[in-house]
Order: structure tokens, then C-alpha cells, then sequence
């Protein structure tokens, strides 16, 4: 009895002993596979989307994460230009609220934002036990053991990049928005017809919305969820359960699918891809209507007067020249 | 849930690892039965009513095989020899009827859900050639997850029983668990009912050694299955999709690699397998055994997929074989014929039966059909032939046992098996006759060092990190053909020897495997029959 605990306590402590040394080199593993920059070239992931990384510590006050709704509809310059507002758009295809959480804790890794809009359309992205696992785990300790996602990166190490700093060199004009002035026009019909019949937001977006809820909160950040136009993603029931989500939480939200009006919207002319996502002409409508909230509702800076932030201006002026205005 | 997704391997198999060693030793059998329904419910919800059925159809033909059996022992006492013979027939004759009822509803579940799409289309067209109106209504049918499988297991067990080799078990539990065991259900191996089913109620402990051991396995079919067989994919993928485009070497290559990914997907999922039943203390039969040794195509199906080999041999040759009609016609061709071509014919129809069956059993299509009557039409050659090589070779004077001779046999096994898995991974049977046409006509030989190989969805490092991995697996493979325990050596080496190895295995894993951006998980080709 007395040899077979023994034999047991050794087995236990050998099988911890091995866990720590394999999470020893793991971590040791994604310090050395890890980008050292976020330019294209480095190997980062996104690199439109971590842009933010190379802006001046603090400086962004605005953040949006969500998916492609995201960074086709929103535009940071445009918020810039017409209100002074800084923002950046860390939105990634397919990203859902776990993608979204682990973005953010990136984000205040080097910037403090006053105000986190979530896009919500990746709430309703069905995913498998499988991929959650593989979510929630990205979202928790994706930083620390990001060799599960910069392992292909062994292909383009080289040895000088190994064991360096990361030094973030990249330098988005766009603040991560992605540039269309492709116009497809949507033609069907209305899609926003109002029913009282609601969606089921899946648990683990719940979840995961609430856990951004909570870190928000402990860094002291204002969350506002927002709905951009989409007419393939989105409809009436979707609207009902944000709605109802975002009200038992106290939490603001906008449905830029409603009273499209408001804001000039024009189906015809603002979508670059048939009524799913924005081009530049969509984006520039509706960031200058949710500027108009935020400068309503939050007190945040205008920093068009700083000479810190000239550069925004050169920014814009280069934006301009990419939208073809 | 693939056996090689992250959910399976942690939350599943942890949970049912820890549930079974948790609770009392008689009541272990039962977390594997309701974790193996779990798993099946979880993967293909709507079919599991058929599983149920085939276990439902085995178990009561079983009942009713020993009830019968039993009646015969009984009553043969009070009778004598005529008597006994007399009932001895009838017997027979119900036994008989009992089986082919139970043969013949789960094979043909299997038949009509796998078949049925394949053989009504067939049908309309051929009505349609004939100018026929009338047409077979053609179904979307789902195919059960495993139904190949746990349907030869079935059949299998009823054969035994209907042959005597052992009783029908009473215990439903044992019958289900045996019939539906979670890490064999999607890819086998087709076990045999006295080969798992007293170890699955068993219910011993998990001890240390298991489940190292099977954690070592699991890691061993993870390599096989990240690092080169899924490293591979894109560039077959993308040959086999747009094979009219490619030259010669490209085909070629895909070929070649196509063998190589479906040997390391097949295997680790079977070390995956053979892996997690061992963490249970459950042995399950293997199904590889170094198949790229083989001097023969004959060998080398006695060393891929095993358990089929042996289960067509067992339930089909023999059955053929050994029949009334076939000993009759063995018997006329013995005396009409040369002694050479009477003992061949016998032979070359019963094995022409085994390999219909194994085409078709791979899949509902020409292309499987062609994929039997490829291996059986080289086999009918060699045995053809075989006198007339014996006599070259006794005039050239060759050592037919030596060493040169043996490799230069390896590697003519090792290229018809990568013309029979080409035949395999083509689209159809016409795609599969341009492919060949295209190497003889098209090789363009350039393109093995001008860099196209390296714009076919996969790049050099890749080609680099897939050769490495063989070149891994390959000695592993020398190894065990040589007799080592690989395993028992590394168990015997002291802890930091150990411990390297199995940590360098681990990290292979993680940097060197195919997964994450860029890359879809790609599921298990033998999962799919």
C-alpha cells in the first residue's frame, strides 16, 4: 500500500515536473518565433489590424474590434478629420468576440483607450467546441504562447530575429480600415422588417462579450456595441437580441441597419460588394454619423490643435489621395 | 470531433480517461459505452439510430443462434445417428436463415445509405440509353460515421457464431460496446469480437505505463498526421483538382505524395487510435505494419489495412472457397486442366471476389470498382507469370533470397502502389487514365529543378519539413522491421534521454505541424468510407 502511494506521488510529480519544463520552452519557443515588428514582411498576422502597436504610447482613444464589418465600415481618418478623435480599427476577417477579446488585450498592451466599439455582427459566428477551445485559449494565453500561431514562421527566421526586442516599425495610413471605392449596388428588398422575434446569441459570444465587458470596466473604458449596415449578415431578429443583450447589461447600442436615413445612407451607391460590407463612400457616412454620437455622449479629446499629432493631418491627406477624392 | 482535434484530445479523452479510472471496476465498461455514444451522437446525430439497429440485428440473431444451438444439444441426446443427422440438417438450415436475416439487414443498411446513389444513378442512365421513361428516384442519403466498419464488425461476429467458434454473448452491453468503441468507430480497426470485447468489460485500472505508452502513440500519429501528411495536402490538392493543367513531374510528385499522405494519415490515426484504447489498458489489433517493405502487392496488403485484409479473407475467401458450387468447380478444373492453371482458376475466381468487394467497400464508384481489379489484376499476373520469372531467373542465375534482389522488389511494390493510390485520389477513372497519359506525354522533366514544383500551394521548406518527417518515420520503420521496440529502447534510456525525446516529439509537433492560418484542418480520408 505504502510503495503503490509512493509510486503514485512519483508519477504526479514526474508528470508536473514534465509539464513545466514543456511550458518552459513554449514560452520560451513564442519569444523566438514571435514577430519582432508588425510590417507585412515581419510575418505578423493581420498586420493592418496591429497597427496600433506603432502608434505613440496612449495615443489612440478610440478602438474598433470586430469583423470585416468592421474595418469596411469604419474610418478612423474620416473621425479625425471631421471631429479630431484618434482612433484604430483592429477588426479581422471572421473575427469573433473571443478573437476580439484577445485583440483588445493586445491593444492595452501599449494604448489606453477611452472608448471600445464592439462590432457585434460576429456575435451571431457559429462556431465548434472545437474552435472555441482553440479561442478561448487564444483570448486567455495566445500572447504569452504565441508559437501556436506564429509556429509556421520557423520557414523566414533568421537568427538575428531570434532574440532581439520587438521594435514595431509599421505605419498604417488607414488606421486599419480597409480601403474600397468599389461600388456594388444592393437592390433587393428591405431587410430590416420589424418582428418580435429575436436570435439566439450563441453562449460562448455571451460569454466572451462579457469577459471584454469586465476588462473594459477594469481599465476604465466605455463599451458601446454598433451594428454596421449589412444586409446579408444581418436582420430584424439579430437587432432584437443585441438589443435585449445590450440592455440587461446596461450598455449602449447603435443598429446602423435602422432608420438608414439618419445618415444618407444609400444602398445604391455605398456598398463595395452588394449589400455585405462598405466601400470608402459607405464608411465615410456612417463613421461621420457615429462621430456625431460619440461627440454627444463621450468626452473625448479633439486633437486636431496638438502639434503632437500633425502627423494625423499628413495621414489624411495621404487617405485622401487613396479614397481618390 | 476529429481524433486529431484539440477537443477530443483534451476535454473528451481527458474527461472519459478520468470518469472510467473514477469509477467502481464493474461499472467502468458502462463510461466507455455511454462516452462511445457521446462521441458518436456528438460527430453524426441523426445516423446513430442505425448503429443501434446493427447492434440491435446482431445481438438478437445471436440469441437466437445459441437458442437454436442449444435446443440441438439438448434434443440430439435422445435420438440416434439418423435421427441426430436428420436434425442436425434442419438445424443447419435455420441457423442459416437466421444469419443470412441478420447478414442481410445490416449489409444492407450499409448497401442502400452508401450504394444506393451510386447504383440508381447508374440505373436512370442505362433506362435512359434504352429510352426508358421510368427512373429510380434519387435520394440525399447521409452516410452513417463508421457504418463500413461496424458493419464488417457485425457481420464478423455473427459469422463466428453461426460457424461455432464461439456463443453468442447475452450481455447487450458487451455486444454495443464492442460494436460502437469510440476510438475505432470512425477508421477501425474492423476488430473481432474475442479479440476486444472481454478486454472493453474488463475494466482495469489505467496504469502508468498505458498511459504513457498510449500518450507516446497519440504523439507518434500527431507527427505522422500534422507534420507530413497534412503538410502534403495543399500541393495534392491542388495537382489532383486541376490535374489537365500539370506536367508529367507535377503528376508524378502528386502521386507520389498522395502516397505518402494517406500512409501517415491512415497510420497516425490508427496510433491514435491503438493509443487512446490503450489508456485504457485495451489492446486493439493493429492495422499497419510497414507496408513500404513489401516485396509483393500481396505482401504489402498483408501489411496495410490489416484487419480488412484478414476480415475478407476470413468472411470472404474462405466463405467462397470453401463452397460446395467452388469445390465442385475446383474439382472439374483440376481434371480438365494443366495441374498449373487448376490449382490458378480456383484461386484467381475466389480472390477476383475478395477484391470486388474491396474496391466497393472503399467507396460507390467506378473508380473503387477499377481500384479492386487494379491490385486484383496484378496479383492474377504474378501468379500468371510467377513460373516463368522463376525460370529467368534460375537461367540468369539470380539470387531471388538476396538482399539487391529483395530491394529491387520493394521498389517495384512501392511503384504499383503508387499507380493503385493515384487511381485512388483521381476524380474518376478517365482522370485517372489522363493523369498517365500526361506523365508519358508531358513529363517536362524541368520542372523537377526550374521551382514550379515549388508555386503548387506548398514551398520548398515544405518539401523539406515533409522529407525530414519520412526520413523520421522511415528509420523508426527500418527499426521495427529489424525487431526493435523502439518504445521499450527510449523506455530503457535514463529520464533526460527520455524526457529529450519525448519533448522533441511534442515541439515537432507544435513548430513543424500543418495547422493554424493558412491552413484548414483536413479530415481523415479513411473517415470518409
Amino acid at each position: 500500500m505504502e510503495k503503490s502511494k509512493n509510486t503514485l506521488l512519483s508519477c504526479v510529480v514526474k508528470s508536473i515536473v514534465f509539464i513545466l519544463i514543456l511550458t518552459l520552452l513554449l514560452l520560451g519557443l513564442s519569444y523566438m518565433m514571435a514577430p519582432k515588428d508588425n510590417t507585412k514582411e515581419s510575418g505578423i498576422i493581420n498586420p493592418n489590424a496591429t497597427g496600433f502597436y506603432s502608434e505613440p504610447k496612449n495615443s489612440i482613444d478610440v478602438v474598433v474590434v470586430g469583423n470585416s464589418d468592421a474595418y469596411s465600415g469604419f474610418s478612423p481618418m474620416e473621425l479625425w478629420n471631421s471631429f479630431g478623435y484618434t482612433s484604430y480599427v483592429s477588426a479581422e476577417g471572421l473575427q469573433v468576440p473571443a478573437g476580439s477579446l484577445a485583440m483588445l488585450k493586445r491593444i492595452l498592451t501599449c494604448q489606453a483607450p477611452k472608448l471600445v466599439i464592439l462590432e457585434t455582427d460576429g456575435m451571431f459566428t457559429k462556431t465548434d467546441v472545437s474552435q472555441n477551445i482553440i479561442n478561448a485559449f487564444n483570448s486567455v494565453l495566445g500572447e504569452p504562447f504565441s508559437v501556436f500561431r506564429y509556429h509556421n514562421r520557423w520557414k523566414k527566421l533568421k537568427w538575428k530575429d531570434v532574440l532581439r526586442k520587438p521594435y514595431y516599425t509599421a505605419h498604417c495610413v488607414t488606421k486599419g480600415q480597409m480601403l474600397s471605392n468599389k461600388v456594388k449596388e444592393y437592390s433587393g428588398k428591405e431587410y430590416m422588417i420589424e418582428t418580435d422575434e429575436k436570435d439566439k446569441i450563441p453562449p460562448f459570444s455571451v460569454m466572451t462579450v462579457d469577459k471584454i465587458k469586465e476588462l473594459c470596466e477594469e481599465n476604465g473604458i466605455e463599451l458601446l456595441l454598433l451594428e454596421m449596415p449589412s444586409e446579408s449578415s444581418w436582420n430584424y431578429k439579430r437587432h432584437n437580441a443585441v438589443k435585449e443583450f445590450a440592455k440587461e447589461r446596461d450598455l449602449p447600442f447603435i443598429d446602423l441597419n435602422l432608420d438608414r436615413d439618419r445618415f444618407d445612407f444609400d444602398w445604391t451607391t455605398d456598398s463595395r460588394d452588394g449589400g455585405n460590407h462598405l466601400n470608402t463612400r459607405g464608411a465615410r457616412k456612417v463613421t461621420r454619423f457615429i462621430g456625431e454620437y460619440l461627440q454627444k455622449h463621450y468626452d473625448l479629446p479633439d486633437y486636431r490643435e496638438d502639434p503632437a499629432y500633425s502627423v494625423w493631418h499628413e495621414d489624411y491627406k495621404e487617405y485622401l489621395k487613396q479614397i481618390k477624392i | 470531433m476529429a481524433y486529431s482535434s484539440i477537443v477530443y484530445l483534451l476535454p473528451f479523452l481527458g474527461a472519459v480517461v478520468l470518469l472510467y479510472n473514477g469509477m467502481p471496476k464493474k461499472y467502468r465498461w458502462w463510461v466507455l459505452l455511454l462516452a462511445s455514444y457521446i462521441f458518436y451522437w456528438l460527430n453524426s446525430p441523426t445516423t446513430l439510430i442505425f448503429l443501434l439497429l446493427s447492434t440491435a440485428a446482431v445481438y438478437l440473431a445471436g440469441i437466437f443462434l445459441n437458442k437454436i444451438q442449444d435446443g440441438f444439444d439438448l434434443s440430439k441426446k435422445a435420438l440416434d445417428k439418423e435421427g441426430k443427422k436428420q436434425l442436425r440438417k434442419i438445424v443447419g438450415w435455420q441457423k442459416k436463415a437466421i444469419c443470412a436475416c441478420a447478414l442481410l439487414f445490416i449489409f444492407g443498411l450499409l448497401a442502400f445509405l452508401k450504394y444506393y446513389p451510386f447504383v440508381s444513378e447508374n440505373i436512370n442512365q442505362f433506362l435512359k440509353l434504352l429510352h426508358l421513361e421510368s427512373t429510380l428516384p434519387s435520394l440525399k442519403l447521409l452516410l452513417p460515421l463508421g457504418i463500413s466498419y461496424y458493419t464488417l464488425q457485425a457481420a464478423g461476429y455473427i459469422i463466428d457464431v453461426y460457424r461455432g467458434k464461439y456463443r453468442a454473448d447475452t450481455h447487450l452491453g458487451k455486444v454495443a460496446l464492442f460494436l460502437s468503441f469510440f476510438p475505432q468507430i470512425v477508421e477501425g480497426p474492423i476488430a473481432r469480437f474475442d479479440q476486444t470485447a472481454d478486454q472493453l468489460m474488463e475494466g482495469n485500472r489505467s496504469t502508468y505505463q498505458n498511459l504513457t505508452w498510449g500518450i507516446q502513440l497519440i504523439l507518434w500519429g500527431l507527427f505522422k498526421k500534422m507534420v507530413i501528411a497534412d503538410r502534403a495536402n495543399p500541393f495534392v490538392a491542388e495537382v489532383f483538382k486541376n490535374y489537365a493543367e500539370q506536367s508529367g513531374v507535377a503528376l508524378l510528385v502528386g502521386g507520389v505524395l498522395f502516397t505518402v499522405q494517406i500512409y501517415m494519415e491512415f497510420s497516425g490515426c490508427m496510433d491514435i487510435v491503438i493509443g487512446s484504447a490503450q489508456l485504457f489498458g485495451i489492446n486493439l489489433p493493429k492495422n499497419f505494419a510497414r507496408p513500404f517493405f513489401a516485396t509483393s502487392v500481396n505482401d504489402f496488403w498483408r501489411r496495410w489495412h490489416i484487419t480488412l485484409g484478414a476480415w475478407l479473407r476470413d468472411y470472404v475467401f474462405y466463405s467462397v472457397s470453401l463452397s460446395k458450387g467452388f469445390a465442385k468447380l475446383s474439382k472439374k478444373a483440376k481434371e480438365k486442366l494443366t495441374p498449373f492453371l487448376g490449382a490458378l482458376i480456383p484461386s484467381a475466381a475466389a480472390l477476383f471476389c475478395v477484391w470486388i468487394c474491396n474496391g466497393i467497400w472503399h467507396g460507390a464508384g467506378w473508380k473503387y470498382l477499377a481500384y479492386g481489379m487494379y491490385y486484383y489484376g496484378i496479383m492474377l499476373l504474378g501468379m500468371l507469370l510467377e513460373p516463368l520469372f522463376a525460370q529467368c531467373g534460375a537461367k540468369l542465375k539470380l539470387n531471388r533470397e538476396g538482399r539487391a534482389f529483395r530491394i529491387v522488389r520493394i521498389l517495384r511494390t512501392c511503384i504499383l502502389v503508387v499507380g493503385g493510390m493515384t487511381l485512388f485520389r483521381a476524380e474518376t477513372v478517365g482522370a485517372f487514365g489522363e493523369i498517365v497519359y500526361r506523365i508519358f506525354t508531358n513529363f517536362a522533366p524541368q520542372h523537377f529543378y526550374d521551382g514550379t514544383l515549388l508555386h503548387l500551394c506548398i514551398d520548398g521548406w515544405d518539401f523539406i519539413a515533409i522529407a525530414a518527417g519520412c526520413a523520421i518515420v522511415l528509420l523508426v520503420s527500418i527499426l521495427q522491421e529489424k525487431g526493435y521496440s523502439l518504445r521499450e529502447q527510449i523506455a530503457g534510456q535514463n529520464i533526460i534521454i527520455r524526457w529529450s525525446v519525448y519533448l522533441a516529439l511534442i515541439l515537432a509537433i507544435i513548430i513543424f505541424g500543418a495547422y493554424g492560418s493558412g491552413y484548414d484542418q483536413v479530415a481523415f480520408i479513411y473517415g470518409q468510407f
